[in-house]
């Protein structure tokens, strides 16, 4: 039986290959040599075509209850033998005992993914950027720049679903314009009501939720945007030396998160178009899907988990822009004390205003 | 700076509701007795007498006890208290006053307007100087009512008549000044400070928690604008006219202050005082 894993090893020496997004191409980690996606593609589609017909191992024995088999997977590191258990999430790995990376290319046979983003940014790139992200932030203990130390950073392939729609939106308002204008000691106050009715279409491209439930929703969302001018077609090559998962929340649960951005938009869009009124209530809101899509896609990420007095912070750095999320600590010391000094000074300021406007003339 | 001043002044005027005005009671307009040291009686009759001598002679005749000096310099008490008080008869605001400070155990006397004429320098020396063993005594209603006898006394002479003075434009006291006893203004600047201060707590608690909120940029985000190709494209839009409401208020405009009593509106000019030479300590 053919095995269902695609070592990405060297044609020339067999060590193992990467994706160094630098040069876009894939590296040989051992002799230097790199090569196209089109000479790599060409190298491994016969083992590729193996792996992707052969069935999935499956687990047996009674250590696993049932519902840990279900998230389990194995496979055979086609490099070093090694049996190596992942969860059944686990699109691409790395061999814990021979460092090879490998490619679960049955992950990839339910639904075949439509693109790739490739990393754009290397291991030592994200890294800087962390550091940078650290470095313009107030209130962040100074330690924690020089005794935070990184424990892990790992490319990951986070998979996303891209939605395009059309969405067409009916909305009423009720509208105001107010005047007021004295006649003789009388004082005129004139409300003037209209029912305000929008009608307007809004095509949305590529909006993208993530389709993994492990990976936090506000670290994805706050790594947007990503470029997808830049997005290839998938090929498991790009994947060569970092994590990815595949999806594990349909693309119809993720839909409504990105129906939800899209009825937004169109909806404050068409809110936009009733100006010129003091007040504008709406009466009723009607949104629709039309011409609806979805992609299958893996956008880069770097994720850094740094520790700092025996707690773990975890970042998230896009893969392409570099953009850093997470949450830093405070300096609780340091912020209370900016809290007195900037009150002293805006006293001071408004003090001295106060005088000069009023209290030189109140005091002489 | 003026702009500035300004817009500085009127946001401290919305956020502080003026306590400053002085407290008249409404039917003692002529005998104003602050510090409380005259009986209903004894308040009674001083009024009465005070207000048929201003109304026979068209002139204010005003007594005014207060408990301190306000804050005021010997010098400037009777004046000020004249102006804090807004006494004078009519436009002109023609008057003499007795002003007594009765825990500083102070008096003084001092005309304006029209009434300078009369009451002038070596007149107000002679009655402050009648009424001194009354006020040591503290016989503070026949302190007043000795005053008024002497005002009686100057006024059926027949030689004052009411007209409104003509000042010169850079006379004119700032109305600050004019409405405020020195006290008052310093206590109106503290509470100035006060909003100074509870301004820059809170703005001082926005700006850090602004800063501290950005150690953490994650977020959910709800729009999707930025994935949007071409924008709305509106295919309908119809503003239709219902109907109009109109709500009528009636403004009352303040009516004119009439001739007696306290001068109301407008203001005072400094060369329209004429003091004594100097008031009393007892």
């Amino acid at each position: 039986m053919p095995n269902d894993t695609v070592n990405y090893t060297c044609p020339h020496c067999g060590g193992p290959l990467y994706f160094d997004p630098e040069s876009q191409k894939l590296a040989c980690g051992h002799c230097g040599s790199t090569y196209t996606q089109e000479e790599v593609r060409k190298y491994f589609a016969e083992k590729e075509q193996e792996a992707a017909k052969a069935e999935p191992y499956s687990l047996t024995g009674e250590e696993y209850t049932e519902e840990e088999a279900r998230n389990l997977q194995a496979y055979s590191c086609p490099s070093c033998g090694a049996r190596i258990y992942t969860d059944k999430n686990t699109a691409v790995t790395i061999c814990p005992y021979c460092g090879s990376p490998s490619v679960i290319e049955s992950q990839f046979a339910a639904k075949k993914p439509d693109y790739v983003l490739p990393f754009q940014l290397s291991r030592d790139q994200a890294v800087q950027s962390l550091k940078e992200y650290c470095r313009k932030k107030p209130f962040l203990p100074k330690a924690f720049l020089d005794e935070s130390r990184l424990e892990k950073i790992q490319g990951v392939y986070v998979p996303f679903w891209l939605f395009s729609a059309t969405m067409d939106a009916d909305a009423s308002y009720e509208g105001i314009r107010e005047r007021t204008y004295m006649r003789g000691d009388d004082q005129i106050t004139e409300i003037r009501h209209y029912r305000l009715t929008r009608s307007g279409t809004e095509d949305f491209q590529n909006v993208p939720v993530d389709a993994s439930a492990r990976m936090p929703d506000e670290y994805m969302d706050a790594l947007e945007p990503f470029d997808t001018g830049r997005m290839q077609a998938f090929h498991a090559s790009y994947m060569v030396g970092y994590m990815a998962d595949s999806y594990d929340t349909g693309s119809e649960e993720s839909a409504r998160r990105a129906d939800e951005r899209m009825t937004s938009s169109i909806l404050s869009d068409l809110y936009a178009t009733t100006a010129g009124f003091q007040s504008v209530t709406p009466l009723a809101q009607r949104c629709r899907r039309t011409r609806a899509s979805a992609a299958y896609t893996f956008y880069p990420v770097w994720m850094l988990t740094a520790s700092y007095r025996g707690k773990s912070y975890l970042f998230a750095v896009n893969g392409q822009s570099g953009k850093v999320v997470g949450k830093l600590p405070a300096d609780n010391g340091k912020f209370v004390l900016s809290i007195f000094a900037w009150h002293w000074i805006l006293f001071a300021i408004l003090a001295l205003i106060a005088y000069l406007a009023v209290g030189k003339e109140l005091l002489s | 700076m003026k702009k500035i001043a300004k817009l500085f002044l009127s946001v401290l005027l919305l956020l502080l509701p003026f306590s400053a005005a002085s407290a008249h009671a409404e039917e003692y307009i002529y005998v104003i007795d602050d510090a409380g040291i005259l009986t209903d009686q004894e308040h009674q009759y001083l009024e009465e007498y005070a207000r048929s001598l201003s109304e026979q002679y068209e002139i204010g005749v005003y007594v005014v006890y207060t408990e301190t000096m306000n804050g005021y310099a010997d010098d400037e008490y009777a004046r000020g208290t004249y102006m804090n008080y807004s006494l004078g008869w009519s436009e002109g605001k023609s008057g003499v006053l007795l002003a007594v400070a009765v825990e500083d155990r102070y008096y003084d006397t001092v005309s304006y307007g029209a009434a300078g004429d009369v009451f002038d320098t070596d007149v107000l020396d002679a009655i402050g100087e009648n009424i001194l063993p009354l006020f040591q005594d503290d016989q503070w209603a026949d302190g007043a009512e000795s005053y008024l006898l002497e005002c009686e006394a100057v006024l059926s002479a027949g030689d004052y008549h009411y007209y409104v003075k003509e000042y010169p434009d850079d006379d004119i006291i700032d109305s600050t000044h004019a409405d405020l006893t020195p006290e008052e203004r310093r206590k109106q600047f503290f509470q100035y400070l006060g909003i100074c201060f509870l301004i820059s707590v809170a703005a001082s608690l926005v700006i850090n928690f602004v800063r501290r909120s950005r150690l953490n940029n994650l977020g959910i985000q709800r729009q999707a604008r930025s994935y949007s190709i071409g924008g709305l494209k509106l295919t309908a839009s119809n503003d239709l006219y219902l109907h109009t409401t109109r709500t009528v208020t009636h403004i009352s405009r303040p009516d004119d202050s009439g001739p007696g009593g306290g001068g109301g509106g407008g203001s005072y000019h400094s060369s329209g005082f004429t003091s004594s030479s100097g008031g009393h300590h007892f």
